[in-house]
């Protein structure tokens, strides 16, 4: 007889991802999946961050506006402003930056939940019922925060620029619908693509490696804090890695 | 139906353990230790990871036996404390079970059946409030109703009484004893009193005290 925890704890890793990936495949079918607990992390995830990703995205758009404006001063700013815009916060940092704030506030969160849940028996509970304690805790959770960081990514990227305009005007009367022509003229589809592309793969690394740590808790509650930290760690490192590896591959490509 | 233990060894401490289980009467597990029967339990449930031997319904092996997802509708299982999701309401977490169980069933029909249960256990809660405001013993008597909820065809009682106070106990005792004639029950308990004076059975784990390692 093969228990169900004794394949999962054997495998580790690999083998979580395998039955995640099933029963998201079947989500269609599945009743496990609760539409509640997609909407709930989508609202925590996202709208909840809405605050803290203006405020970065206003700040980090004008400052590149900023020092792109002070190095090119002798050159004339002209198309290089945009340029570096582009370049620096929709190929990156949008990504990059928005990817931070989803591990502090959701991968810490839900690590902590689940890590708790398991501590208080509640994923016992879930399973005495014969519901798959991934179908429902898990899966729910990755497709919210991968539609979450979807949509804050190319939030982001819009504030940024709005922000890149405002701090524009600092320095000259340039016109809105000037600096957004300017910018489009710039903008090409694969860099949309790219932020896109990166964005989920960033809402799936940190969906997945914070629901993995937070259900590898055993009993203890000290656990909690270690399993947290790690996802948070493993989480930045996995994100950056694939940044640099997607931006690698478009580089290549295109 | 029989549930046989066959040599089973289990994380939760069963070594090398053989048992045959009566489910169809009222089957008391009696074990002071409390931590040799919970183990039992979530053996049966698929709760605990099993290193070695086997699990058998009626000659059904555990994971064939549960493989249509379905158990709680099969073994009624309540913990020995009330444990609720906390991240739901009351009401939700009544009907998780449920609507996993009886999708068909429309609002109204969960309602009254809601209201039936927790009638016969005298709660009066408001069930839109979280769990954490309410007391051990009502979330206690809150996990019977859930799970009688989804009518199953056993019931598997891990220590009934504990954390209840002395009212609780007996509006329990006065339920458990009209679902007797309904539910067949395997309960695991501490009170031997109790179970001389209610189990058609008792199995005594004292006498089984090799097998489990504290």
């Amino acid at each position: 007889m093969t228990n169900k925890r004794q394949k999962k704890s054997g495998a580790g890793f690999f083998l979580f991802l395998a039955v995640t990936l099933r029963e998201a495949f079947r989500a269609k079918s599945n009743r496990q999946m609760s539409s509640m607990v997609v909407f709930r992390q989508i609202l925590f995830t996202g709208y909840e961050a809405l605050p803290l990703i203006s405020f970065l995205a206003l700040a980090i758009g004008g400052l590149v506006i900023l020092q792109g404006s002070n190095l090119l001063q002798d050159f004339g700013q002209g198309i290089w402003v945009h340029i570096i815009l582009v370049t620096v916060v929709v190929n990156e940092l949008s990504g990059i930056l928005t990817a931070l704030v989803v591990i502090a506030r959701s991968g810490t969160a839900i690590s902590t939940e689940l890590g708790n849940m398991r501590v208080r028996r509640e994923i016992d509970l879930v399973e005495s019922f014969g519901i798959s304690p991934i179908g429902y805790l898990v899966v729910s959770r990755i497709l919210g925060v991968v539609i979450a960081t979807t949509v804050l990514v190319l939030y982001f990227n819009l504030v940024a620029v709005l922000g890149g305009w405002l701090f524009t005007r600092m320095f000259n009367q340039l016109d809105f619908r000037t600096f957004i022509s300017g910018f489009l003229s710039v903008l090409k589809f694969s860099h949309v693509i790219s932020a896109v592309i990166k964005s989920i793969c960033f809402g799936l690394i940190i969906s997945t490696v914070s629901t993995y740590q937070g259900l590898s808790v055993q009993r203890a509650s000290t656990e909690v804090p270690q399993r947290t930290i790690k996802a948070v760690v493993i989480s930045i490192f996995a994100v950056i890695l694939v940044d640099m590896l997607i931006t690698w591959l478009f580089w290549v490509l295109l | 139906m029989i549930v046989k233990f066959d040599s089973v060894s289990s994380r939760a401490g069963l070594c090398n353990f053989s048992l045959s289980i009566p489910l169809d009467q009222v089957t008391l597990l009696y074990d002071p230790s409390k931590i040799f029967s919970a183990s039992i339990l979530r053996a049966m449930l698929g709760l605990d990871e099993i290193y070695s031997g086997n699990i058998y319904y009626d000659g059904i092996d555990l994971d064939q036996y549960f493989a249509d997802g379905v158990q709680t509708s099969k073994l009624g299982y309540v913990f020995d404390e009330g444990i609720m999701l906390s991240n739901l309401s009351l009401q939700e977490n009544l009907l998780l079970p449920l609507h996993w169980v009886k999708p068909e069933l429309d609002t109204a029909q969960s309602d009254a059946l809601i209201s039936h249960w927790m009638e016969l256990f005298e709660l009066k809660l408001d069930l839109k409030q979280r769990p954490e405001l309410c007391r051990p013993g009502q979330l206690k008597l809150l996990g019977f109703v859930r799970t009688l909820l989804v009518n199953p065809n056993y019931l598997l009682l891990d220590d009934p009484f504990y954390l209840l106070n002395k009212l609780e106990r007996e509006i329990l005792y006065r339920v458990i004893k009209q679902l007797k004639a309904s539910y067949p029950m395997l309960i695991a308990s501490i009170d031997d009193e109790f179970g001389a004076g209610f189990a058609d059975a008792i199995i005594d784990l004292s006498s089984f005290q090799d097998n489990f390692s504290y």
